[in-house]
């Protein structure tokens, strides 16, 4: 049997019509990515290690230092703990911008900063928050009086928030009554959540988690003045190992300046 | 002899339709034969209580197993009618005293004089009780099945073709033990097979079954003897009798035997005179003369008429004969029935040349 | 409690959470394999069904599950509003609530082997019992149980194994209080996050250790046990 001879010249058909368009984009293609391939490389992208708690403001702060023509940035999120031993053990990033600042100050100990480049970058505010309008009153008395389940705090062994969450429990004389009622969360974030699903009636929480577009979530909140409790200080921090240690400067002095201070406050964290 | 069981089942269930009534006595063996797929098994998984769809009637010893305008219907754990399977399902997590145990411990009142070690040796198994499900033959087993289902004191015992998977020897042995059985319980005992004459041996009365309908039910002797139903038409056609031993001769061992259809003489020195014996008298053993003429070496010779006579494919016709007060089946060619001008009404004199005595 | 340290108690308390919960879900998955196991020829659908839902914790990260279990728990959620309605309060941050979460995070793991332990069995052994006399509990305790056991034993050293071992569950809904929900796996995860990590080391080498030797006890049983099966009480 004789096979149809294929056309040679384009008809009208659309099945002959589609491919020879889809060859020429695919010849368009390969030319244009040798052209670029014989210009110079882009610069690879800046790795930012960030604490989960920080992430919004981060992607705002990277997004303007991109285009101040800062160049790109790649953010990766997590846990602060965790960052440090993936740091240790060798992960390529550039920069580190904790929740604490027990963390960079350990890298620096073991001599695996960049020099001279940890910093105070942020610091956080604690508010104790309930979904429920009327649980929390402006003063914080109802850690003396109320007749709750569960109060939650991110876990004090190693969150900064919880450890700054005992501390107001101590001043305010109230520790050992409340002992019993504590649920620890795994970070700020899980703490958050408790309350927001309403399995705790309330708790201490980030500022910059229920603060938004210029005042409080829904619901009830007491901004604890910050002379109850230590500062809860975010340190930023270069890693030594980094392959791109001028633009890792470059971006914890933008860190430092005036457009990411202002994004700072925005999310309801303030400067040092 | 007092009735044990009456039935009226109906069954119903894809493509097949089971219709029967029919009675069973309290003691000795009920045959339930039929081709395959006539209903048999379903017929005894309904009496057992297996079937939720049966519909009907059953009552044991005047106790209402099923009644379905009274919406009575006991559980197959309460009703107890000892069911040995063609598969025999022994538990296998169980050695074989395990599975006796099983069942003797919650029989109602064991029978007396019937422990596991009696009943065990009735059944040849005695030597089994330490061995697993896995590590005896399927024979063993079927005995096993069957030790089970007696030592759960049943009130009636009901055999899913106990013979099949069988070789002859083993077949043998088995009916042996049956019949033995049969005789030494009072329990009615409905043994299913697909096999006619294999129950010619062992049962009293019989039951047909032919697509989920009673064909004929009655005495072992006329449905053996009927050439209508399965057993004429099978190469071991055979009429059994019920007969009783008169006397045996010292001197050369032959028994004289009484039977419906006559007297026979048989070789049988151990023969016991008065005993009660079963006759089995195969077609394929019977020839045909028109009179008793010349001396010839069959002992047997009983004056017979033709009573009715049908042909088959293969050149042999087969010979319903009046005996004494029973009839008798005879397969001879079709050559011989034609020359011999054999036809109902026609006086003969049947000669049979051995019979099976059990 | 407090003569014991908070690494210890944690492990009492996983101990008890584990077969707290791996005595309830073989209780509930029992009947429902049977159900399964019975039902999957005559009405394949409704058991397909069945099974697709308890095992979607199987598919699930356990993280994602924990959280819907915090947001149903919660005083608006399903389980909250009945938990509430009932009097109970809710059950985030309780033991009672991560033993309800490990066994809906293990149920499907013991299904699998229990239904086809008894689809293994079949129908042919129970009704041989049934003829015997034995009712259908007695079946069930007698025959069924005692031929299954190795299937009982394989499920519930499975569930066992999968609740010590349970974190994100825990995690998103435990609260990490000692004594109630600081289970070994958080309190190991606190100590890595806390830089503790001779504590840590200590701890998992402790876990590690206690179920290596339970599961070699636990095996062994099931692998010997069909052998002495003879000389038990039929």
């Amino acid at each position: 049997m004789r096979w149809p001879e294929p056309p040679t010249d384009p008809s009208p058909s659309g099945r002959g019509v589609g491919v020879r368009v889809l060859r020429q984009i695919l010849a368009l293609t390969i030319a244009a990515l040798s052209a670029t391939a014989t210009a110079n490389p882009p610069p690879p992208p800046l790795r930012l290690a960030v604490a989960a708690n920080f992430s919004a403001p981060a992607r705002e702060i990277a997004a303007a230092f991109e285009s101040q023509g800062g160049g790109k940035v790649e953010i990766v999120t997590g846990a602060t703990g965790n960052l440090f031993v993936q740091i240790v053990e060798g992960a390529p990033f550039d920069v580190f911008l904790a929740a604490d600042r027990r963390a960079p100050e350990a890298l620096e100990a073991r001599g695996l900063a960049l020099a001279g480049t940890r910093f105070t970058y942020a610091v956080g505010r604690l508010v104790l928050w309930s979904k429920d309008p009327d649980w929390v009153d402006a003063h914080g008395e109802v850690l003396r009086t109320g007749t709750f389940h569960h109060l939650a705090i991110a876990n004090p062994i190693f969150a900064p928030y919880g450890r700054a969450a005992l501390q107001v429990l101590d001043s305010k004389g109230v520790r050992g009554k409340l002992e019993e009622r504590i649920v620890r969360g795994e970070s700020i974030a899980q703490a958050y959540e408790f309350v927001a699903s309403g399995n705790a009636e309330l708790g201490f929480v980030a500022l910059s988690q229920v603060w938004h577009d210029g005042h409080f979530d829904p619901g009830s909140a007491w901004l604890v003045p910050e002379h109850l409790h230590e500062p809860i200080e975010q340190d930023a921090v270069g890693v030594g190992a980094t392959k791109h240690p001028e633009a890792a400067r470059a971006f914890l002095a933008f860190l430092q300046g005036e457009k990411a201070q202002a994004i700072l406050a925005a999310h309801g964290y303030r400067a040092p | 002899m007092s009735t044990a069981l009456v039935a009226s089942l109906r069954l119903a269930r894809a493509g097949f339709l089971l219709e029967a009534a029919f009675e069973l006595e309290s003691r000795g063996v009920t045959a339930l034969v039929g081709p395959s797929g006539s209903g048999k098994t379903s017929l005894l998984r309904c009496l057992a209580g297996l079937e939720r769809g049966a519909a009907g009637s059953i009552h044991v010893g005047g106790e209402p197993w099923l009644d379905s305008a009274r919406g009575i219907f006991l559980a197959p754990h309460r009703r107890g009618a000892g069911l040995v399977f063609q598969d025999s399902r022994l538990f296998p997590h169980l050695d074989v005293r395990g599975n006796l145990e099983f069942a003797r411990r919650r029989a109602p009142i064991p029978a007396p004089g019937a422990n596991l070690e009696d009943v065990a040796g009735w059944l040849q198994v005695a030597h089994l009780l330490e061995r697993r499900p896995g590590e005896i033959s399927g024979g063993e087993a079927r005995r096993v099945a069957i030790a089970r289902a007696l030592l759960a004191s049943p009130s009636i015992l009901l055999l899913d073709e106990p013979l099949s998977g069988l070789d002859e020897e083993r077949k043998s042995e088995m009916l042996q033990v049956l019949a033995s059985l049969a005789e030494r319980l009072a329990l009615p005992m409905v043994y299913v097979s697909h096999s006619a004459s294999e129950v010619a041996r062992i049962a009293a009365r019989a039951i047909v079954l032919r697509e989920g309908k009673v064909q004929a039910v009655g005495e072992i002797a006329d449905l053996t003897s009927r050439l209508d139903l399965p057993w004429a038409r099978e190469e071991g056609a055979a009429v059994a009798l019920a007969g009783q031993v008169v006397d045996v001769d010292r001197s050369d061992g032959i028994a004289r035997i009484r039977t419906p259809a006559g007297d026979l003489l048989v070789p049988a020195p151990d023969a016991v005179p008065g005993r009660a014996i079963r006759v089995v008298l195969s077609a394929r053993d019977v020839s045909i003369a028109l009179e008793a003429g010349n001396p010839s070496s069959i002992l047997n010779r009983l004056a017979a008429t033709v009573l009715s006579r049908e042909d088959d494919e293969r050149g042999r016709t087969m010979l319903q004969l009046a005996s004494g007060q029973a009839r008798i089946l005879a397969r001879i060619t079709r050559r011989s029935a034609d020359a011999l001008g054999l036809v109902a009404g026609r006086e003969v004199v049947a000669q049979v040349k051995s019979v099976a005595l059990f | 409690m407090s003569a014991l340290s908070p690494d210890h108690q944690a492990i009492l308390l996983t101990l008890e959470l584990a077969a707290v919960s791996t005595a309830i879900v073989l209780l509930l998955a029992t009947p429902l394999a049977w159900w399964l196991a019975a039902r999957h020829e005559r009405q394949p659908t409704l058991a397909s069904i069945v099974a697709a839902i308890v095992s979607l914790p199987l598919v699930l990260p356990p993280t994602v599950l924990g959280f819907y279990l915090l947001l149903l728990m919660g005083p608006s959620g399903a389980i909250g509003r009945l938990t509430t309605s009932m009097g109970l309060g809710t059950l985030a941050f309780t033991f009672e609530g991560l033993v309800i979460a490990s066994v809906l995070a293990t149920l499907p793991f013991v299904l699998a082997p229990l239904q086809a332990a008894f689809a293994g069995l079949g129908e042919g052994p129970l009704e041989a019992a049934a003829t015997l006399r034995a009712s259908p509990l007695d079946r069930f305790l007698r025959l069924v149980v005692p031929a299954c056991t190795p299937a009982f034993i394989g499920a519930g050293v499975l569930a066992f194994a999968h609740v010590v071992g349970e974190f994100g569950i825990v995690l998103m809904i435990g609260g990490s209080i000692p004594g109630q929900t600081r289970v070994v796996s958080v309190a190991l995860y606190d100590h890595v996050q806390g830089f503790e990590m001779s504590e840590a080391h200590a701890l998992a080498a402790t876990l590690l250790g206690f179920s290596a030797v339970a599961l070699f006890f636990l095996y062994r049983l099931g692998m010997v046990m069909p052998y002495r099966a003879a000389s038990r009480r039929p």
